[in-house]
C-alpha cells in the first residue's frame, strides 16, 4: 500500500483492456441473478409462511409504485418519492462533503505536523470513541431538532473515522518519497496535491466507504427522532401507523440509497485508483 | 508502516527516543483534551449559548463523577453491554463458519460477495421499525439488530481473510500429506484468525453504536440510549446528557483496548492483531 506514488506508466503496460471487460459483464449477470434469487426467496417465504409483518415482495413493490408516483412537489408527505429522497439527501450530501473537506485538511495537518499530532490525536480518539448514536442527544441539546442538528451530527459522526484513515494514509507514505520531494524542492501545493493526496488515496477511499455508511445510519436515526420529512422519518411514520407495505418499501428505498452511494464510490475508486489496483493485482 | 519505524530508529538514537516518548505523549494528550474542552467552553461563552444547551465542562465533569456512581446508570450500561456482546458473540458464531465455507469455495464466494455488496449498504437502523413490529421493544429486538449489523462485518472479514491465505502455504501442507480438513485447521484458520479478529474489533464498535441507537428510538428497551433520551427530555438536567455520552465514549475506548490486548494474547504470532501501532 505504501508504494503508492509510482508513475502511471505501469498502468498502460499492465492493464490489458480486454482482460478487464469480460469479468465486468459476467459480474453484472451474477449480480442480477443473486438479486433475483434473493427476491424470489423473500416472495416464496412470505407466501409459504404468511405473516402480517412481512408481506410478499411483489406487494411491497407494487404498493411503492402506486403510492409514491406523485410528481407534485406539494403533494402530501409520503406520496412523492423524489421529495422524500431530496429531503434526506439535502442533509446527507452537504454533511458528507463538509466532513470530507474538513477531514482531508485536518487529517493531513495532523499527519504532517508533529505538535498537532501529539495534541489532537487523543482528542480525535476520544470523540471517535463516543458511539455516533450517543452523539445525537448532545447535538439535540445544543441545536434543537432542526436540520442544523442533523447535518452537524452527521458531520461529526462521519468526520473522525474518515480523518483517522487520512492520517494513516499520509503517514504510510514512504519517507523516501517525502525526502525526494524535498531534495527536488517540490513546492507545497504540488507536494500536497500530487504526492500526499494520491499516496493516501487508497486509505482515503476506505475512509470514505466507512464514512458514508456511518453517515447514512446517523441520518436515518436523526430523521426518525425528529423530522417531518425524509425517508428515515417515512419508515418510522409507517410503522407507527401499522402501514406495513409502506414501511418495507421505505426500508428497501433506504437500502437502495445506500447502494447508490457505494456504487458511486466504486466508480470513483475505479477511476481514481486505476494505477493502484493495476499495481497490486 | 514498518519503514517509518525503521527510519525513526535510524535517525534518532533509539533508546533516548523510546524512553522519553510515553510520558511526553501522555502530557501532550492531556493538554490536548483540556485545550479541547476549554475551547468548547470559550466558544459557548463567546456565542452566548445557554447553559441548558451547552453545560460548562466542569459541570459536566462533576456530573460524570456522580453518574458513574449512580446504580441506575450502571444498570443501563449493563443492559446495553449485555445486548451488544450477546449479539456480537452470536453473530461471530454464525458468520465465521459461513465465511470459512464461502471463502474456501470459489463459486459460492462470487455469489456471496454480491449478496454482501447488496446487504451491507442497508443502514441497520432502517430495520428498527420492522424489528419493533415483529419483536417488540425488548432485549431480543436489540440483540437481533446487533446480530444483523455485525454479521456482515464479520462475514466479510472472514471471507477475505480465508481467501488471503498464502496458496503456497496450503500447497506445502498438502505436499506433506495433510488432509483437506487438516489444512483448514492447521494452515488456513491460524493464518486467517488475526484478520477475522480485526473484523470482530470493528464489529464490536458497531454493536455498541447500534445498541445505543436502537435504545434511543425504542422507548422501554432500557440501556444507555434510553437513559440519554430521558435526560434529554428533562431540559434542566442537560449536563447529564453530556456526561452520559462522554462516559459511553470512555466505555467504547475501554472495549477497544480490552479487545486489542485480547487480540495480542490470542494471536501472538500475528502483527495484524497485535495492535497496528503507529
Amino acid at each position: 500500500m505504501s508504494s503508492a506514488t509510482t508513475t502511471k506508466t505501469s498502468v498502460s503496460l499492465q492493464g490489458p483492456r480486454t482482460a478487464r471487460r469480460r469479468p465486468a459483464a459476467s459480474g453484472l449477470l451474477l449480480k442480477a441473478g443473486v438479486l433475483l434469487a434473493a427476491g424470489i426467496v423473500w416472495e416464496a417465504a412470505a407466501r409459504l409462511f404468511p405473516s402480517i409483518f412481512v408481506p410478499p415482495l411483489s406487494k411491497v413493490l407494487q404498493h411503492a409504485w402506486t403510492s409514491w408516483s406523485s410528481l407534485d412537489p406539494n403533494a402530501t408527505f409520503g406520496t412523492n418519492v423524489f421529495a422524500m429522497i431530496l429531503a434526506s439527501f439535502s442533509r446527507l450530501v452537504p454533511a458528507i462533503v463538509l466532513a470530507t473537506l474538513i477531514g482531508l485538511v485536518l487529517g493531513v495537518a495532523i499527519a504532517r505536523i508533529r505538535i498537532l499530532d501529539h495534541l489532537l490525536t487523543p482528542v480525535v480518539h476520544f470523540i471517535r470513541a463516543i458511539p455516533s448514536t450517543a452523539k445525537i442527544p448532545i447535538f439535540i441539546a445544543l441545536l434543537g431538532i432542526g436540520d442544523a442538528m442533523k447535518i452537524s451530527v452527521i458531520v461529526v459522526a462521519a468526520l473522525f473515522p474518515f480523518m483517522l484513515n487520512v492520517i494513516h494514509g499520509v503517514k504510510d507514505i514512504h519517507d523516501t518519497t517525502v525526502d525526494v520531494c524535498k531534495v527536488y524542492r517540490i513546492n507545497r501545493s504540488d507536494f500536497f496535491l500530487r504526492v500526499l493526496l494520491p499516496g493516501a488515496l487508497p486509505q482515503i477511499f476506505s475512509g470514505l466507504r466507512l464514512m458514508t455508511m456511518i453517515a447514512l445510519i446517523v441520518m436515518v436515526l436523526t430523521e426518525m427522532i425528529g423530522a417531518s420529512d425524509g425517508v428515515g422519518y417515512y419508515v418510522l411514520y409507517a410503522e407507527r401507523r401499522f402501514l406495513v407495505l409502506d414501511m418495507w418499501a421505505g426500508v428497501l428505498l433506504l437500502g437502495a440509497m445506500g447502494y447508490l452511494f457505494s456504487f458511486v464510490l466504486n466508480l470513483l475508486e475505479l477511476r481514481l485508483l486505476r494505477w493502484h489496483t493495476a499495481q497490486n493485482s | 508502516m514498518s519503514q517509518t519505524v525503521l527510519k525513526g530508529t535510524a535517525r534518532h538514537p533509539a533508546s533516548a527516543r523510546r524512553g522519553r516518548r510515553p510520558l511526553t505523549s501522555v502530557a501532550y494528550g492531556i493538554a490536548g483534551i483540556v485545550a479541547f474542552f476549554a475551547a468548547v467552553d470559550l466558544a459557548g461563552v463567546a456565542a452566548n449559548v445557554s447553559r441548558e444547551q451547552l453545560p460548562r465542562s466542569w459541570d459536566v465533569a462533576a456530573t460524570a463523577a456522580a453518574v458513574v456512581a449512580d446504580p441506575e446508570f450502571m444498570h443501563a450500561v449493563g443492559e446495553s453491554l449485555s445486548a451488544a456482546l450477546t449479539g456480537l458473540v452470536l453473530a461471530i458464531l454464525l458468520a465465521v463458519p459461513t465465511g470459512v465455507v464461502f471463502g474456501t469455495n470459489r463459486r459460492t464466494f462470487a455469489a456471496v460477495s454480491v449478496l454482501i455488496e447488496f446487504m451491507r449498504p442497508l443502514p441497520v437502523v432502517a430495520l428498527i421499525p420492522p424489528a419493533l413490529l415483529m419483536l417488540g421493544a425488548g432485549a431480543e429486538m436489540k440483540v437481533a439488530l446487533v446480530i444483523y449489523s455485525t454479521f456482515w462485518i464479520v462475514l466479510f472479514n472472514t471471507i477475505y481473510a480465508v481467501r488471503g491465505v498464502e496458496p503456497l502455504q496450503k500447497d506445502a501442507a498438502k505436499v506433506f500429506g495433510v488432509s483437506r480438513l487438516g489444512v483448514l485447521a492447521r494452515v488456513v484458520l491460524p493464518s486467517a484468525a488475526p484478520f477475522i479478529y480485526t473484523g470482530v474489533q470493528i464489529a464490536a464498535t458497531a454493536a455498541l453504536l447500534v445498541t445505543i441507537g436502537v435504545e434511543m428510538l425504542a422507548g422501554g428497551s432500557g440501556g444507555i440510549g434510553e437513559w440519554l433520551m430521558s435526560y434529554l427530555n428533562a431540559i434542566t438536567r442537560r449536563e447529564y446528557v453530556y456526561a452520559g455520552a462522554y462516559i459511553s465514549g470512555v466505555l467504547g475506548l475501554v472495549l477497544t483496548l480490552v479487545l486489542a490486548s485480547l487480540g495480542r494474547l490470542l494471536f501472538p504470532w500475528s502483527k495484524a492483531a497485535g495492535g497496528r501501532g503507529k
